[in-house]
């Protein structure tokens, strides 16, 4: 008898060991992943609305254990996550081959036809993904680190541009800190030395990339400016949003707008700051928006400002209700499109915690909520490691 | 039944000699494997080699060197639990942008790194860009909009120098971006200052060299982020 119960001990004992296994190995909910197989399929991206891109911070991938999930968003509202390995600051595009995934050593198209390829060289920080619609071509910009090799200031951005027949390798030779796409070409801010900042332009051909300067910015007083938006373009003009660094505890919100033809270049002090972090938009890499004459910007206090471009006029043209004043994210993300603005929302008190909304930029009317249904539950079971939402964007 | 319980007997022996083959090649030194836990990252080899470099310097034993260091790494961890900022679940209390500040200032966030939450420093090169040693990438620059750090306990402080010894101390840690990451804690007082470095030691070494300060609040033989953060020659600016 007492053989048995030192048997039953053993077994509940052995029980215990593998089910405390299975628990602290069991990363996340596995009825909100996508498989490879299904995410492989032709037709994957017909019933997805939108598309948000999660990862973990460099920080996190000591022994590779950082990780990133492409979360898509269905018509029903449902998300369901793809993984892959981290990518600090990653990011989507969509083209014409659909969209292109990207991770710390792959890329992926995934949508018409799923394409997979491997990287030269392992990447960990992301800086801009994009699609250039007339020379069919995908790319996506890092932010490398340091190439002594250059120079006293050398620093490398590496670049894989392509589509489905295949990705090739190129190198812009700074340290970027913004950038943006004005029609076939990718704008980028540079600032490879203190307090000195470059505008340049890079040309990406199916074989080639070529870098060409277009102008230093004028800075007399020696400001240090950091990026509160992409660049976006008209044209006549190249638009950027910078904080500008006055003193701890004041910071001014500027635009920056430089002339294309004659590189004249002008500032606006939209506002002041106290706490600038909390003003730094949701996503700085997708906060400014032109559209008929009107230049957007959303920052983190959730305030749409709006500068006309004819009169130079500026103003806070309306505010997201319930946005947080504390600077404090909750994978918040924005996108415009076609004169909207969508804007990925959490909010703790909701039965479904992730929701996009939708706004008219042309009245402020909030138009459409989309409830996401699964993303909480898909977030709360990644263990040991944080993930946060460096893009979103609508795929309809 | 018999076959059943023989499976199970089986399975617990398998996992028991998975647990204790971890263990099996550590036994030269009291604390050593318990160190060696808090630190996986950190070879016994070169944990070894550094006891015995510390020794020689010192003139103290290596049991009592492994002693001082098992208690550095257990005071670490005890005041990480005390303070309790960091969900070990993953489930995040929000981020928040680390933002702008003067050159030669840092930040402390709480942070996994290397397994234990000992915290994580960064300095402020300009008041736009980050310089810190991670894990991956080793030391680095990032824009201070795009460095996004854990809500709860992170702050921005400056160092009470010159301002000439704080533009060279961020201009030597500017130097160090592209050396690679080192995970050893323990020991980075004593370990040259240059070559691989992690976050606390980047921000240590560039006081020590430019302005003769030691940002390391207990002296002891490893500088952790919250020895810098907490060092008494610093000052809050705010919290984040």
């Amino acid at each position: 008898m007492k053989k048995y119960i030192f048997l039953l001990v053993v077994l509940i004992a052995v029980g215990g060991v593998l089910i405390y296994f299975i628990q602290e190995n069991k990363s996340v909910d596995t009825s909100t992943l996508i498989e490879k197989e299904k995410i492989g399929q032709k037709n994957f991206l017909k019933n997805k609305q939108a598309a948000i891109l999660f990862s973990s911070t460099i920080d996190q991938d000591a022994n590779n254990k950082g990780l990133s999930y492409a979360v898509f968003v269905d018509d029903t509202g449902a998300a369901t996550g793809y993984k892959m390995k981290s990518l600090e600051l990653g990011s989507m595009a969509k083209g014409k081959q659909g969209v292109l995934l990207v991770d710390k050593d792959k890329i992926r198209l995934v949508g018409t036809k799923y394409q997979e390829f491997n990287m030269e060289k392992e990447q960990h920080t992301g800086e801009r993904t994009g699609y250039l619609e007339n020379q069919n071509v995908y790319f996506s910009i890092f932010n490398t680190g340091v190439n002594k090799l250059s120079g006293e200031n050398g620093y490398d951005s590496n670049v894989l541009f392509g589509n489905k027949n295949g990705f090739k390798n190129g190198n812009i030779p700074h340290y970027i800190l913004t950038s943006g796409i004005d029609q076939n070409d990718i704008i980028i801010l540079t600032n490879d030395i203190e307090k000195k900042y470059d505008l340049k332009k890079v040309t990406i051909t199916k074989e080639l990339l070529k870098v060409k300067d277009i102008v230093e910015l004028k800075n007399e007083k020696s400001y240090d400016y950091a990026n509160l938006s992409q660049i976006v373009c008209d044209k006549d003009f190249y638009y950027v949003v910078l904080s500008e660094y006055v003193k701890d505890n004041s910071e001014n919100t500027v635009l920056l707008r430089i002339n294309k033809k004659t590189l004249e270049q002008e500032k606006f002090i939209l506002a002041t700051y106290k706490n600038g972090a909390a003003a730094v938009p949701y996503n700085p890499r997708n906060s400014a928006y032109l559209f008929q004459n009107t230049f957007y910007y959303l920052n983190g206090l959730g305030e749409v400002i709006t500068f006309n471009t004819t009169t130079n006029k500026y103003t806070i043209k309306f505010t997201i209700k319930g946005a947080r004043k504390d600077g404090v994210r909750r994978n918040e993300g924005t996108y415009f499109q076609d004169g909207k603005l969508y804007v990925m929302r959490y909010n703790d008190h909701k039965k479904t915690k992730y929701f996009i909304e939708e706004y008219s930029l042309d009245t402020g009317e909030k138009l459409k909520v989309i409830n996401i249904k699964g993303l909480d539950k898909l977030l709360s079971s990644v263990k040991k490691v944080t993930i946060h939402a460096y893009d979103f964007r609508m795929l309809k | 039944m018999k076959k059943l319980l023989l499976s199970g007997i089986l399975a617990f022996g398998l996992v028991c000699i998975h647990v204790s083959s971890t263990f099996a090649a550590i036994d030269q030194l009291p604390y050593l494997s318990d160190i060696l836990q808090m630190q996986p990252d950190v070879s016994e080899q070169e944990l070894l080699s550094n006891v015995e470099a510390i020794a020689k310097e010192t003139g103290k034993s290596k049991e009592e060197i492994v002693a001082q260091i098992y208690k550095e790494l257990k005071n670490d961890a005890e005041q990480a639990t005390i303070e309790h900022k960091y969900n070990l679940n993953g489930g995040s209390g929000g981020t928040v942008p680390v933002g702008s500040s003067s050159k030669g200032n840092f930040f402390y966030t709480d942070s996994q790194t290397a397994y234990l939450n000992h915290g994580h420093v960064g300095l402020y090169y300009a008041s736009n860009t980050i310089v810190e040693s991670v894990p991956g990438a080793g030391v680095r620059k990032i824009s201070t909009t795009s460095r996004l750090v854990d809500k709860g306990g992170a702050c921005v402080k400056s160092v009470s120098t010159s301002l000439t010894n704080r533009s060279a101390a961020a201009n030597w840690a500017y130097g160090e971006i592209g050396e690679s990451y080192s995970y050893n804690f323990a020991t980075n007082r004593l370990t040259g200052y240059n070559g691989a470095k992690n976050c606390s030691k980047l921000i240590w070494s560039a006081y020590k060299l430019h302005g003769n300060l030691d940002l390391d609040k207990n002296g002891g033989l490893g500088v952790y982020p919250r020895d810098v953060r907490d060092a008494s020659s610093t000052k809050l600016v705010r919290n984040i």
